[in-house]
């Protein structure tokens, strides 16, 4: 932590250092006030839409945004108070009455537990306020990737603001005003013909689920708990971290790891959807080897071990132990590499390997 | 033949704040805004599309099919709603109802394309010249009317005639910047448009403040309904405006101006764009202010309909192009504002005030309030009024002597049921209350406020909670959506008020009525959710047994 | 990379060369994004209009395989100019001397008769590069997959070094790696020419290391490389095992590596699938994958990440590491009685001087890059911040070398290939996973539309396009992205093989293939575009 000499500030009641450029609402977050909030992703700038995060502020007439106030020395901040949580639930009243739904599946995204999580802690499920509910669903999007399921968006606007700021597509936006604000592409047209790349960010912060996961959604009906756990995508190098859902032996799902060190949260399209080759029919699941007919037939694992043991040695036997190649894979984990290449140089004595990044 | 889209957009990429003029420089010529052209600008000035699509859906006059530019928009504000706009909507071809379009002193307007008609049938629309303030009242000296009314006082001879841009010219060849804001320090002139910070602390600001270039702001997006004073204003003593903001650059040390005009004012944009270029032909604006090496640009801006940009922040991400949603503060305009430089912006009324204080001092300034009071300000009164009209009043008058003595009372020999205040923003003033005189301190303590001087008279014949509806729908549908209690406690309130939504049992309503009030004033993020249920708290406050009935659905 | 990826938010002026990022490295591109957000200039070189374009602030459209050529015009400019960062050459490099001599004898004018970008851009962006106090280069495959692939990168090193920008935050020189664990596979010494950590197998201590490790002598000479492995396949290497790659679909020249495959006495195969490289093996086995294997990755960025195992692999398969000790055991080899790949990792660690500080413990959370020399090591986000690892960097001077083949009447269309942002690679895993096929169902050759006008070709209709080692019928695709005279397409598809047709030559020094540049032959293909209208 650097020096916050003469940088403190009264966080109900308690004196408690800031660190230069700190809002508000990073102090409480780090003494876990539990501020409520929606609009809040950490990784873009503070928007101050929803309210929720609304704090007193000694000396101020109405209660301040703490998303959007800096803290600034000897403030004196309550975060929490009677006036403050009324008007938490009445936000939170408000916002699901322009909903159709509060309770969407945990694999619609990453964040999309949000509003009911605070919905369920406010206790705001009071049917007040009770009128025309907001957005208009895209049911006529056909891509497989993304639910564009606006009755339930409450224009917290994460999803276009993550959209520019994080992934710096610019390929949604925010069309209209008021209560008829919509969330759009130019032209109000499909996503794959704006400039859309599929990367799955707008679905991993939408705290509603309005924007849902759709490849996930896929086994919503499966009776089983969601687990997760954090690997590596299997595509490029840049090497981003993922959470894989899983149900029972099941993937279900990619999620981006928020604190993968290479990605910090983002994905492509790739590493968010394209998954399904775990599962697909298409795998190997036996050995092969190659029988009297030339045919390449399925064999148990000592057959195949001893076969191909026998045919490299039998290469190297007869031609030298330089007649034997290995090539690596640059796909496959380190621990491959290197036993592959120990087994041509502490077998063998001699450096016949590569991998593929010469084509 | 007309100019292409790459002509256009070349045009632009050498212009500052280059969106706007382009947009309606499309709008125009092609009668709507096409795909294409929107693609075009897009690529042009490197504007994402789905931003730039965004956006142009926000404002309410763009025009997004073949020509929607010439349809027609008949002002649906709540004075000529009781005029009887809706009927006028209905009987023009293609028409639509537009937000107040400031001419609440006249006959209901209609605007096409870029001329403005007023009448209160189809068949009588004509184009009329913006009313002249009435004649002087009282014995009260006046500051920006003073020579209103002077003979060809808009155009630069008439100006100068008596005494035009001697202010300006006195500031710059003989008083430093900071002489000429301690000077406006001293008269205490406070913001004009309603927010009543003090001038010349915001302009001190500005020069204080790091970086530049420094920018000035004339904000005439003059949205609030039932305000029309910065339209008579800019229309018949349009170089008042400009000597005021060639001051606000001198004082700032600025050496450019923008002029941010509400879409609803064709004619004014015409007006204006004429005096700067007089008074650039005349070396008293442009790069050699009075021969003295000082330079001062001043960019006519025109918005596109949208109340919010009447609202500083929000003008100044209009003005850069950006979606209009209002900043997060601090910081402030004087130390980020337009492009993140620090930025004067002041109101119309405001600017104009400051020649007459340069020409006839501070304390002369000051002394015509009345009482503690400084100054003046300018009331757009409307309504059921007999004179409605500009009046610039002594701050500090009783509202009563405006009412009744000024303006002629209400006719047909009705009495005052409600009155507004700060346009729609302020919420009703009825009964005692009326007893106030036009000064924040006494409305402040009567829980409303004087704001940029639009009061609507309404006489005992009037259903107040249908004009609570008309009015709480007006800041629903300008609500930009930005944030949760505005957006959607406006809604809310607007279904209740219409009574197509909410309780049928009262105390559930008022329940529900009061905490969206309470929730709107005290968390929105700007002015417009803070004002609204100004509306439902003096709705409320003075009118229980309407409510009541309402609610009962009688 | 010499510096980490969050490094690149932080130059003030990028320089992307012969690098697809939007669509190839997606994630990485957002950094840069963010950084043009905030400010810095972008310079993109490459002679497609790709996705970098739209948010540069230059485009030098060289020619396929002119980089040297635009590289050595840039160097020219700095020179010229008083440039260069003369602190830095004298502290930290060699050979600075006779470099900035070479350099005289490529004017912008010289270099612009090559690379057909027009002198006065090469000049504004050397000039914008030099000037930056934060110059990065990121570059990939499109500068390395020449003839001449050695040159390019030096010369890239030459501009970073003449500028000093090196081993500071927001510069460096920044390859990007095209696979998740390509790093790894150089790391681990899955090359001809370097033991674990990059140690040189020419070099005694390190055989004499090894060979006290591993108790084995092993050759002092270097391995060859697998593009001298497969042309002698059938004569002097009789047998292969190749884990993990589609070499039939992924390298040059498709004809003569399914050849080379054929001719081997004994092909043993480990992969997901039965991949079109499997089908000429004896034995495939089946290997454990993404989501199924415990193990670990290293990035671009050289950062050693922990594999985690989800869910349990598809019937018997196993992991590649287990397969292969198993293949070794019963060849009678020692010392591969691992259990775990925990036990193969910590090994590695400590025979590796790269990663001589880690373990599998300590890289739970992903967040050391290496070097790591020792334990309690913080690790090495950004190379070369105190001096170069081998002391002084060191000028090359480079001249241009044309392609290994050039259009002619014969040939007169350069085509270059690359990957698409929705397919990786031979599509073994996007193909394969639904959805992918919305965004992308087949492969088009992107061309210019007066080309397609000039071939007599309909937008959409078939060619067929021919090089001197073979043909391949694509649909065509009229986009003003490809230049006029040169095409454009992946090679992900099986059913258009574009690999038939490359493969004119290799670097010299890294046996690198030419899979960049490739003088083509265009028709119309009335057959085939008749069927799929049918």
């Amino acid at each position: 932590m650097s020096d916050t000499t003469g940088r403190t500030i009264f966080l109900d009641g308690e004196e408690v250092p800031f660190e230069r450029d700190e809002t508000i609402f990073q102090v409480a977050e780090r003494h876990r006030k539990e501020i409520p909030t929606l609009c809040y992703d950490d990784r873009l700038d503070a928007f101050g839409g929803c309210r929720l995060c609304v704090v007193e502020l000694e000396g101020a007439r109405n209660p301040v945004a703490s998303c959007t106030t800096k803290a600034e020395p000897g403030m004196r901040v309550t975060t929490k108070s009677g006036s403050l949580e009324m008007h938490r639930r009445v936000l939170l009243e408000m916002v699901v009455s322009e909903n159709r739904e509060v309770d969407v599946d945990e694999l619609s995204g990453y964040a999309s537990q949000e509003l009911k999580t605070l919905v369920d802690r406010y206790d705001a499920r009071t049917g007040r306020f009770s009128g025309k509910t907001s957005g208009t669903s895209r049911p006529d999007d056909p891509n497989p990737f993304i639910l564009r399921d606006y009755e339930n968006c409450i224009s917290c606007y994460r999803c276009v603001r993550v959209c520019a700021e994080q992934e710096g597509d610019y390929a949604i936006t925010v069309m209209n005003r008021g209560f008829d604000t919509q969330i759009t592409t130019e032209f109000g047209g499909l996503l794959k013909d704006s400039s859309c790349t599929f990367c799955g960010q707008c679905v991993q912060t939408c705290p509603t689920g309005a924007l849902g996961d759709l490849k996930a959604l896929r086994f919503a009906e499966v009776e089983k708990e969601v687990e997760k756990t954090r690997s590596i995508c299997p595509y490029c190098g840049v090497g981003c971290a993922v959470d894989i859902m899983t149900k029972g032996d099941q993937v279900v799902g990619i999620q981006p790891a928020m604190d993968g060190p290479a990605n910090e949260g983002a994905l492509c399209v790739k590493g968010q959807f394209a998954f399904d080759f775990v599962h697909h029919p298409d795998r190997l699941k036996t050995p092969f080897v190659r029988d009297d007919h030339g045919q390449l037939v399925p064999a148990t694992w000592d057959e195949a071990l001893d076969k191909a043991a026998a045919g490299l040695l039998e290469a190297v036997n007869e031609h030298g132990r330089h007649s034997l190649y290995a090539v690596a894979s640059g796909r496959a984990p380190n621990e491959a590499g290197y036993t592959l290449q120990k087994l041509v140089r502490a077998g063998l004595g001699t450096s016949y390997i590569d991998n593929c990044s010469r084509a | 033949m007309s100019p292409s889209n790459d002509e256009l957009i070349a045009q632009a990429k050498n212009e500052e704040a280059p969106l706007l003029p382009l947009l309606h420089r499309l709008h125009e010529r092609d009668g709507y805004l096409s795909d294409e052209a929107l693609r075009a600008v897009s690529k042009g000035l490197r504007i994402p599309i789905a931003d730039l699509f965004g956006t142009i859906t926000f404002y309410h006059h763009f025009a997004r099919d073949l020509g929607g530019f010439e349809a027609p928009r008949v002002c649906t504000g709540p004075i000529c709603c009781l005029k009887g706009a809706h009927d006028l909507v209905e009987s023009l071809e293609g028409a639509t109802g537009m937000p107040c379009s400031g001419r609440c002193d006249e006959p209901i307007p209609v605007i096409r394309g870029r001329q403005t008609l007023v009448g209160t049938s189809a068949n009588e629309l004509a184009v009329r010249e913006t009313p002249m303030p009435p004649a002087k009242q009282g014995d009260h000296e006046e500051c920006v009317f003073a020579h209103i009314r002077d003979p060809d006082r808009k155009t630069l001879d008439g100006y100068r005639r008596t005494g035009g841009y001697e202010a300006l010219q006195k500031a710059v060849t003989s008083m430093t910047p900071d002489a000429l804001i301690t000077m406006v320090d001293e008269s205490e002139l406070a913001g004009r448009g309603g927010a009543g910070f003090p001038t010349g602390r915001k302009w001190r600001a500005v020069a204080e403040a790091d970086g530049g270039p420094k920018t000035v702001v004339c904000n005439a997006d003059e949205g609030e309904p039932g305000c029309f004073k910065d339209r008579a204003l800019m229309d018949h003593d349009p170089h008042a405006v400009l000597e005021g903001m060639a001051l606000a650059c001198y004082a700032t040390g600025a050496p450019r101006a923008f002029l941010y005009l509400r879409y609803e004012y064709p004619e004014t944009e015409h007006i204006l764009a004429g005096a700067i270029a007089e008074a650039e032909a005349a070396g008293i604006l442009g790069d050699d202010v009075f021969g003295t090496g000082t330079e001062i640009r001043i960019h006519l801006r025109r918005g596109a309909g949208a109340y919010i940009c009447g609202e500083e922040t929000s003008l100044l991400n209009s003005l850069e192009g950006g979606h209009p949603f209002p900043r997060n503060r601090p910081p402030y305009p004087v130390t980020h504002g337009y492009e993140d430089t620090p930025t004067a912006v002041n109101n119309v009324e405001t600017l104009a005030s400051v020649p007459p204080i340069v020409a006839n001092g501070a304390a002369w300034y000051r002394g015509l309030g009345l009482g503690d009071h400084a100054g003046t300000k300018v009331i757009s009164l409307s309504g059921d009024i007999a004179r409605p009209g500009n009046y610039e009043v002594p701050i500090g008058l009783p509202l009563t002597t405006l009412i009744e003595e000024w303006a002629g009372g209400v006719p047909n020999g009705r009495a005052v049921q409600a009155v507004t205040m700060a346009g729609l923003s302020g919420g009703f003033l009825a009964g005692e209350d009326l007893a106030v005189t036009l000064d924040e301190p006494s409305i402040r303590s009567r829980n409303s406020f004087l704001g940029a001087g639009g009061i609507m008279v309404f006489d005992d014949t009037r259903d107040m909670v249908e004009i609570s509806h008309m009015a709480m729908e007006f800041f629903a549908e300008e609500s930009c959506g930005k944030c949760f209690p505005c957006r959607i406690g406006t809604h809310r309130l607007t279904e209740r008020l219409a009574g197509t939504a909410g309780p049928d049992d009262l105390e559930a309503w008022l329940d529900e009525v009061n905490d969206l009030n309470k929730t709107l004033k005290e968390t929105s993020a700007c002015g417009l959710g803070q004002a609204a249920p100004l509306i439902t708290e003096s709705l409320l406050r003075y009118f229980p047994d309407a409510v009541q009935t309402h609610v009962a659905g009688d | 990379m010499s510096n980490p990826l969050k490094d690149m938010e932080k130059p003030d002026v990028i320089f992307c060369i012969g690098t697809n990022m939007t669509e190839c490295h997606p994630v990485a591109a957002t950094r840069l994004k963010r950084a043009i957000a905030n400010g810095a200039k972008m310079i993109v070189a490459d002679p497609r209009v790709i996705g970098l374009v739209e948010h540069a602030d230059m485009h030098l459209r060289l020619r396929v395989g002119s980089d040297a050529a635009l590289l050595l015009g840039m160097a020219h400019v700095i020179a010229r100019e008083g440039l260069v960062d003369e602190g830095f050459i004298h502290e930290r490099t060699t050979e600075a001397e006779a470099f900035l001599d070479h350099v005289k004898e490529f004017t912008p004018e010289w270099a612009s008769t090559i690379c057909e970008v027009p002198p006065e851009l090469i000049e504004e962006a050397a000039l914008l590069y030099a000037r930056a106090d934060r110059g990065a280069i990121y570059y990939t495959l499109g500068i390395t997959e020449h003839i001449c692939g050695v040159d390019n990168v030096q010369s890239l090193c030459n501009l970073a070094l003449m500028t000093g920008n090196v081993g500071r935050e927001g510069t460096g020189i920044n390859p990007m790696r095209g696979q998740n664990n390509i790093q790894g596979a150089g790391d681990v010494g899955a090359i001809p020419n370097n033991y674990p950590g990059f140690q040189p197998v020419t070099d005694p201590a390190n055989q004499a290391k090894f060979r006290e490790a591993w108790g084995r002598e092993i050759d002092l000479e270097k391995g060859i490389t697998k593009v001298r492995a497969l042309e002698l396949a059938g004569d002097k290497i009789r047998a292969m095992i190749i884990d993990g790659e589609n070499t039939v679909v992924t390298d040059p020249d498709r004809e003569h590596c399914e050849h080379a495959l054929r001719s081997l006495d004994f092909l043993v195969v480990c992969d997901l699938f039965m991949t079109e490289t499997a089908e000429f093996a004896d034995v495939v086995f089946p290997a454990s994958g993404f989501a199924e294997t415990e193990g670990t990755q290293t990035n671009t960025e050289r950062r050693v990440q922990r594999l985690r195992r989800a869910v349990p692999p598809p019937g018997e398969a196993k992991p590649d590491w287990w397969i292969i000790s198993q293949i070794a055991k019963r060849m009678g080899f020692k010392g591969f009685d691992y259990t775990h790949a925990k036990d193969v990792f910590n090994e590695l660690c400590s025979v590796s001087t790269t990663y001589a500080g880690l373990d599998w413990d300590r890289i739970e959370y992903g967040e050391y890059q290496w070097p790591v020399p020792e334990e309690g090591h913080p690790g090495t986000p950004r190379l070369h911040e105190d001096g170069f690892i081998n002391g002084r960097g060191i000028f090359k001077l480079i001249r241009y070398r044309d392609p290994a083949e050039t259009i002619d009447d014969d040939y007169p269309v350069w085509l270059t290939t690359g990957r698409r942002l929705e397919s990786y690679h031979s599509r073994t895993q996007t193909g394969r996973s639904s959805g992918i096929d919305y965004l992308l169902a087949e492969e088009v050759l992107e061309a210019h539309p007066d080309d397609v006008t000039a071939w007599g070709v309909e937008d959409g209709g078939f060619v067929e396009m021919a090089s001197r080692r073979g043909s391949v019928t694509i649909k065509v695709k009229a986009t003003e992205r490809s230049p006029r005279g040169t095409v454009f397409s992946s090679f992900s598809f099986n059913d258009v093989p574009v690999n038939v047709l490359t493969g004119a030559g290799y670097d010299p020094v890294t046996d690198t293939a030419e899979l960049k540049v490739c003088p083509v032959r265009i028709q119309p293909a009335p057959t085939r575009g008749s069927e799929a209208a049918d």
